[in-house]
């Protein structure tokens, strides 16, 4: 009867402890731990204006509905000098007014006026993902670093004298990758949150795992090949429906149930090079590095394949409003209808980029150096800007205002005049 | 000292007033610990009371859903997991900082945990000591003795565990350092369960500890030893290095203070008993 020991060593623990919980029973803790929530979408609560993870939201369209950003150029709003042990390199959150920002440590900085709210270094590298934890106060912000998943307190803990970083700023050391390997240690992998649960490809592994935001335990994982060395570990995961949606070089596509982490389909895509997918209401957009493929979710089929003759190693595409914006990584940014896949404009674009789109602006930054502004509709350039110092992160939209990690600073760029 | 310890003990009464206060050896100390043992079973119900506590609260850990972190010892392949109070091993550990922004009654919940397990190893430790030593117990002193565990249980959670790198030359330094201050201090909860100060207790461990150091230091071996491979034993760890080597530590210390003490000299109560 595990659920009467259970209750009894919660009981147990009250007695152990001498005191009592205020207004809730040994009962309503066992009932409130966490568990998945299929109707909790993470990024649908707080502000309006919130971008709580890399590429938006679970299913990873990179589209903010509610967002508007600059149109017909930039200027710089603000822009922060963090401390020395910063390296910004990937996309900053906007979390209900607050900017927090990963690269070597976290940052967090009011999104109004740059300053800075809190700042740890640390090993963490990946964008985090905002995941409500049910017994904690303030959220849990997962992140990656090449040594594995770490869960940071969103509210930064509590700073205490003689300490270096703050008491309780890092929740929790999640699963761990294998560190150091002939390669050396393996790259930060993107996690994303959704329904109360972290999902996340586990760094230098072939493993993605759903993790708890409360105290980072794994309730499922998955491995594609695992002996087999020549293989790649899993992209961002895409989350929608209930299922996690991967995709892994060499030729791997899979869903996996998000509760359980049973295997629902799996595909071998033509293309080794897959990269990360998307998940709409039309199906699974999932690029490879010459091609761009619509699964279906519910069995994994070919709805349509589109060649591009592309390049493709690094990017991801944005999908909004129907539309597919992808890149080729060679000479051109494509607006693909998501029913059909059929083109519908192209513009010139050389480079990589994982683009974003809010209010009828498709926002790609051209390798790491140049943010280029396109019209979602037309495809027509709208602006350009190309900051001080390299890389520069993709950015994320809010109220008005692109921010964006770059390098040695956060920035946070307006409408310009 | 007592009338039936074991025979290296009895061989000592053939020279009375000095073998008090010559220094033994650590095999002597531990045969003396065990014949108190034997003489006085009852000893090892305060230890095997806060063993079955660390235990629930290692399962306790482990269900709940607060973040826990492995103790780090165990993954270690030989670890000298000496505590400066008599103390066993838990399996597993919680940072301070898994407790910051809990939602009430996990905080409460998790702070109880935490608080608790100090509190009965103080507890155990000191109805220890003062049974082997046969002294008063006062609550002043026991107030004291409980500092003891619970400061130097949470305090290197909020603060950290220092960790610097360094060359084998100084790290060897290093741990002639902490070896000699764990010995000046290995005393020290048997002066506080006494009813001293913290100042009085540490003058005292220090003084008392002279001409013993190797003795002492071979306890700390043996029981920092004993404490790390009872605590690796999967599920019963935390109970087994608490029910066995925590009270032999206690013992320990009151053996070799009770033959420092020049007080002791004379036989007490229950030796007159």
């Amino acid at each position: 009867m595990p659920s009467s020991r259970r209750r009894f060593l919660e009981r147990s623990g009250l007695v152990l402890s001498g005191l009592a919980l205020a207004g809730a029973s040994a009962e309503s803790i066992v009932a409130d731990t966490g568990r998945f929530d299929a109707d909790t979408d993470e990024s649908g609560s707080g502000s309006t204006h919130d971008w709580p993870m890399a590429r938006y939201d679970p299913a990873g369209t990179g589209h903010q509905p509610a967002a508007t950003g600059p149109k017909d150029g930039v200027e710089i709003a603000w822009a922060h000098d963090p401390p020395e042990w910063f390296r910004g390199t990937t996309s900053p959150i906007l979390l209900d007014g607050t900017v927090y920002a990963v690269g070597d440590g976290l940052l967090a900085l009011d999104a109004e006026t740059g300053t800075k709210r809190f700042g740890v270094p640390g090993p963490y590298r990946s964008t985090p993902a905002r995941a409500r934890a049910s017994v904690y106060t303030t959220e849990t912000l997962a992140t990656t670093a090449p040594t594995g998943v770490f869960g940071l307190n969103a509210g930064g803990g509590v700073d205490v004298p003689l300490r270096e970083r703050n008491v309780g700023i890092e929740r929790w050391g999640g699963p761990r990758g294998p560190g150091g390997g002939l390669l050396g240690p393996g790259e930060p992998t993107t996690p994303v949150a959704a329904g109360g649960t972290v999902y996340v490809p586990i760094p230098g592994t072939n493993t993605v795992a759903a993790v708890d935001p409360n105290d980072g335990s794994v309730r499922w994982r998955r491995t594609h090949h695992a002996d087999d060395p020549i293989s790649g570990p899993y992209n961002r995961p895409a989350v929608a429906d209930e299922a996690v949606f991967v995709t892994a070089w060499p030729h791997q596509a899979t869903a996996y149930d998000a509760e359980t982490g049973s295997q629902r389909w799996h595909r071998e895509i033509d293309d080794q090079m897959v990269l990360p997918p998307v998940a709409t209401d039309e199906g699974i957009v999932v690029p490879t590095r010459e091609s761009v493929h619509l699964l279906d979710a519910g069995d994994g089929h070919t709805i349509w394949k589109r060649n591009l003759d592309a390049n493709v190693t690094e990017s991801a595409p944005a999908v909004a409003d129907g539309t597919v914006f992808v890149v080729d990584e060679l000479e051109s940014l494509y607006a693909l209808d998501l029913a059909t896949g059929e083109t519908l404009w192209t513009a010139p674009f050389d480079g990589k980029t994982s683009p974003v789109v809010a209010d009828g602006v498709v926002y790609a930054v051209r390798s790491q150096f140049e943010l280029v502004a396109v019209d979602a509709a037309t495809g027509e350039k709208r602006f350009a800007y190309e900051p001080d110092q390299i890389p520069l992160s993709t950015p994320v939209v809010g109220d008005g205002i692109l921010y964006a990690a770059n390098r040695e600073r956060v920035i946070a760029l307006r409408e310009e005049g | 000292m007592t009338t039936d310890d074991d025979a290296a003990a009895t061989g000592e009464r053939r020279r009375p007033a000095d073998s008090r206060r010559t220094p033994t050896d650590t095999r002597t100390v531990l045969g003396a610990v065990w014949a108190r043992v034997r003489r006085d079973p009852p000893l090892l119900i305060p230890f095997a009371v806060t063993g079955l506590i660390l235990a629930l609260a290692d399962v306790l850990r482990t269900r709940d859903p607060i973040p826990i972190e492995p103790t780090a010892a165990l993954d270690q392949t030989v670890t000298v997991q000496f505590s400066l109070y008599p103390s066993g091993t838990a399996r597993t550990a919680r940072g301070v900082g898994a407790l910051v922004d809990l939602e009430t009654p996990y905080l409460l919940r998790g702070v109880g945990i935490e608080l608790a397990v100090p509190l009965a190893v103080g507890v155990a430790g000191w109805l220890t000591i003062t049974r082997v030593l046969d002294g008063q117990r006062r609550l002043d002193a026991l107030a004291r003795y409980l500092c003891l565990p619970v400061v130097l249980s949470v305090a290197p959670r909020l603060l950290g565990s220092p960790t610097v790198d360094v060359g084998l030359s100084v790290g060897l330094v290093v741990l002639l350092a902490v070896s000699f201050v764990s010995v000046r201090l290995f005393l020290v909860p048997a002066f506080l369960a006494t009813g001293l100060g913290f100042g009085a207790a540490i003058r005292n461990s220090a003084s008392r500890s002279r001409g013993q150091g190797w003795t002492l230091f071979g306890l700390i071996l043996v029981l920092g030893i004993g404490s790390w491979a009872l605590a690796t034993v999967p599920i019963a760890g935390a109970f087994l290095s608490t029910a066995i080597v925590a009270p032999v530590h206690a013992v320990a210390m009151a053996v070799v203070l009770d033959r420092r003490f020049p007080s002791t000299d004379t036989p007490t109560d229950r030796d007159r008993r």
